[in-house]
């Protein structure tokens, strides 16, 4: 049925991301998705673009959207009107095709250790990613360097630390130094 | 910055001066093809008005793209220098220049890799993970189609490259984000264009917003924690972005979201994937981007006038005599949770089992035309800056819209139509 098998599929993993944050934002579903999908392999079909607070896909946000219609999340604004608080809203659980069902335990694994992070240093990983994979033949210089363009109040130290982060989880494989 | 060439009449914006490289870009095939790709997909068969091209609505947003710029870079000059560094009067006008280029180039451009019928199929067409700005940033920076060759070789002493113009349109690494933003974000000039050009060709009133006060109140958010510069709004232009935001609302619930034109949207995406499977042997656009660009509106719809069979009543009949699938169910624009679940996960396979052999399509529209939601437009009050949600009852208000259809392919059998519409609601209930 059209791609109501891949909306279904996104779905799914939404809901588990929700479930396991219990209560989060906009922002951090985005950038789990991304390393979710990016890093992990998982077949969401996202197309991720650079925005400004990092790696953004527009399907998602109309994502976030269907869940609350249907009612498996509730999304409400938060008082200083930055942000939004998104909690699970249903006890009944998406089914999982076993395609995807074959990435669940990585995804846990991956939500754990991102969900304690913030939405700022999320973003600045997600980054950091999207920049090394972008850039495929530049040395690791070249990568800290542009995410230093993008974001100029980071540090120099902050971005290699996030970068170092990366590869000791396994997300990205480090590039060679400057010849 | 160089001296226009000539200069366009827009039904929309007026008068519009091209830059030579601007000029020559645009009398490429690849850019003339866009005359032939309809801004909105069969929409004129509901609003007869809407023949308009992807061509005049990227003349547009190239117009808009350098107005903005130019607007931004002179209002915040102190901030900007100090941000991206640029440390002389010489250096900032030098790169002013350069930015304002860069953008208006972005944004004629940015729809250059559409498929036919614009936004047809986008979902199901294109090969995975790749979208139509996806093939844009190819169609520029491939040394066979000429473009890359007029920016390189015209504007490279102006720091102009064909690789950051791709950046801009594919969303890559570009140092100046808030230009991206500009070109791709939730008040982008994109939308700015679109929303009056479609309201005019439509022959509605929705679209329209104070797009002059918009140029003079967009601002650059400066206090970001990762310093880069984000787009802003002054306090004054509150009641123009909420315009903009209800123009967005009503043009999709009104235009765009229209129940004939997304039934069009399922016939074409369908024939198209027959045309391809015919064509090339394949269900996918070709990633071969002298096949992708052989493709556009003619094309199809000749292929369709060959193949039109009325007794069989396929597809192409469907397209030349615009005979639209009917939606047997629709629901409300904000529908109750449980039914909304319902329709979309269980509705088609129940009507399937219940009438073997009917043809079903399930639809669904989320748009928030507040889009803001994940990237909150931060307002300047003062000393201090707050997000717009905050300040807006009207966005506060302002619902998301949720519309679930299921439409039947019935060959115009009206008593089976009701039966089947009448299931639904049983379904349903």
């Amino acid at each position: 049925m059209r791609d109501t098998d891949l909306l279904l599929k996104r779905l799914a993993v939404i809901q588990l991301i929700v479930n396991e944050l219990a209560d989060t934002g906009k922002i951090k579903i985005q950038k789990i998705l991304y390393f979710i999908q990016e890093a992990l392999g998982a077949p969401l079909e996202y197309r991720f673009r650079m925005h400004h607070y990092g790696p953004f896909s527009e399907d998602i946000e109309s994502d976030i959207s269907v869940m609350r219609a249907v009612g498996y999340i509730d999304v409400e604004a938060d008082a200083n009107g930055y942000g939004y608080h998104i909690t699970p809203a249903s006890e009944e659980q998406l089914p999982w095709d076993s395609e995807l069902a074959k990435y669940r335990g990585e995804m846990v694994d991956a939500i754990d250790g991102l969900k304690v992070l913030d939405a700022s240093d999320l973003e600045l990983f997600a980054t950091v990613h999207f920049v090394q994979h972008l850039l495929e033949k530049a040395s690791k210089e070249d990568v800290l360097d542009s995410v230093s363009q993008l974001k100029p109040k980071f540090t120099k130290q902050t971005i290699q630390s996030a970068y170092d982060q990366l590869v000791k989880n396994k997300l990205i494989v480090e590039a060679p130094a400057s010849p | 910055m160089p001296s226009p060439a000539g200069t366009f009449r827009d039904p929309v914006h007026g008068y519009i001066d091209v830059y030579p490289h601007e000029r020559d870009i645009i009398d490429t095939s690849a850019f003339q093809r866009l005359r032939w790709i309809h801004q909105l997909g069969l929409t004129s068969y509901v609003y007869h008005g809407a023949e308009h091209s992807r061509f005049g609505h990227s003349l547009g947003v190239m117009h808009l793209a350098g107005r903005f710029t130019e607007r931004l870079l002179e209002k915040h000059k102190n901030l900007v220098m100090d941000r991206l560094s640029w440390h002389s009067e010489e250096e900032f006008e030098q790169n002013k220049a350069r930015l304002i280029l860069e953008a208006r180039l972005s944004g004629l451009l940015h729809d250059i890799g559409h498929g036919p019928f614009s936004h047809v199929g986008e979902d199901t067409l294109f090969p995975t993970g790749k979208r139509h700005e996806d093939y844009s940033a190819e169609i520029i920076t491939s040394p066979q189609l000429g473009i890359a060759e007029i920016i390189d070789g015209q504007l490279q002493d102006r720091g102009v490259t064909t690789e950051s113009v791709a950046n801009v349109i594919r969303g890559g690494v570009y140092r100046a984000g808030f230009v991206q933003e500009l070109i791709s974000g939730p008040l982008d000039v994109d939308k700015m264009d679109y929303l009056l050009r479609d309201s005019l060709y439509c022959g509605v009133e929705y679209g329209k917003y104070d797009i002059g006060r918009l140029i003079d109140t967009l601002a650059l958010y400066d206090e970001d924690p990762s310093g880069s510069l984000k787009l802003g709004l002054d306090n004054g232009g509150i009641q123009a972005v909420e315009g903009f935001i209800l123009a967005r609302y009503f043009m999709f619930t009104q235009v765009y979201l229209h129940d004939v034109r997304r039934s069009f949207d399922f016939i074409l995406t369908d024939f198209i994937r027959e045309f391809l499977s015919n064509r090339f042997k394949i269900n996918r656009y070709p990633e071969d981007l002298k096949q992708y660009l052989s493709l556009n509106d003619n094309v199809v719809m000749a292929e369709a006038q060959t193949l039109s069979d009325e007794q069989s009543k396929n597809l192409a009949w469907r397209l030349v005599s615009r005979q639209h699938f009917k939606a047997v169910y629709e629901s409300e624009s904000h529908p109750d949770r449980l039914v909304a679940n319902k329709a979309l996960f269980q509705l088609p396979n129940a009507i399937m089992k219940e009438y073997p052999g009917i043809a079903v399509w399930s639809d669904r529209a989320s748009v928030n035309p507040a889009t803001f939601t994940a990237e909150p437009l931060p307002v300047r009050q003062g000393d201090s800056w707050k997000s717009l949600d905050s300040l807006s009852r009207v966005l506060q208000n302002l619902p998301e819209v949720n519309l679930i259809r299921v439409y039947a392919d019935v060959r115009g059998d009206a008593s089976l139509e009701a039966q089947v519409g009448s299931f639904c609601n049983n379904f349903l209930s």
